[in-house]
């Protein structure tokens, strides 16, 4: 009896990666680093109509959880507060998921884009009140509440 | 408001050097604004008018949500916060729920495009 093929489903290549972002967000300026197996996007993000502006850099590596720094305005830590919510100050990326809630058969542009400006939303709305209304893992900690 | 308070200054404007009238639509000959007979009372009006304006004009060219709240609660007061709270509760049930979408251009809404999957932000 021949055996039945089922292949494990791949994940979306730099390629397919970069043809979607193309499709949905065309503005952002695209870089391939093919010697690294990677890719880099630099585009504005506004999360909403009253929110600022916010240039991002999204990086993907093939086989790594994709980066996403935000190159301009900086982030500001409010008064009161010792960090940023949900962000890893080592190298200054935004903490936007759980390691199951992403994998290479999701693309850039549909989850890690809207995810950025939700993250972004967020920021604001801590920045100005004190609480962090996005939820996430460690939202008891004085850095996610007004005091 | 932007075109009532247009509307306002120019028939402030018009009135000058006399004071504008606001007449009961019931009944016209009845004239509501008998008190800015009162030129004290009437500078105090476009004084507020004119107040209102700039702080209206700095509002709707404000580019940051830190600005806008900021103007705001000059204007109405410490709700602001808690309606950029409140506001914010809504998009996240929304989010929750799985119930916005993406569309072209990345513009995030609840009706158009292709729905986002729920994410819970990480770490510290």
């Amino acid at each position: 009896m021949a055996t039945r093929f089922n292949p494990k489903p791949r994940g979306l290549t730099l390629v397919e990666q970069m043809f979607r972002m193309s499709t949905l967000r065309p503005e952002f300026r695209v870089t391939l680093h093919q010697r690294q197996r990677s890719v880099t996007w630099v585009g504005k993000i506004r999360p909403a109509p009253m929110s600022n502006e916010y240039t991002v850099q999204v990086e993907l590596t093939i086989g790594l959880r994709p980066k996403v720094k935000v190159l301009n305005p900086e982030l500001k830590v409010r008064d009161g507060a010792t960090c940023l919510p949900h962000y890893y100050p080592e190298d200054k990326s935004l903490c936007l998921h759980q390691a199951h809630e992403w994998n290479s058969l999701f693309s850039v542009a549909d989850c890690i884009v809207p995810w950025t400006a939700f993250w972004l939303y967020f920021y604001e709305v801590w920045f100005f009140t004190g609480s962090w209304e996005g939820g996430g893992t460690h939202p008891v900690k004085p850095e996610h509440q007004a005091a | 408001m932007t075109t009532i308070l247009t509307e306002i200054e120019g028939a402030i404007n018009t009135a000058m050097p006399g004071r504008i009238y606001v007449l009961n639509p019931a009944n016209p000959s009845e004239d509501l604004s008998e008190r800015w007979d009162d030129p004290a009372s009437y500078a105090a009006f476009i004084e507020g008018i004119s107040q209102l304006c700039s702080v209206w004009k700095q509002l709707t060219s404000a580019s940051e949500m830190q600005k806008s709240a900021s103007i705001l609660e000059i204007l109405v007061g410490e709700p602001t916060k808690e309606a950029v709270k409140k506001q914010a509760r809504a998009f996240q049930a929304a989010r929750s729920a799985a119930l916005l979408k993406t569309a072209s251009a990345g513009v995030i809404s609840t009706t158009v495009g292709t729905s986002i999957r729920p994410n819970t932000f990480h770490g510290d």
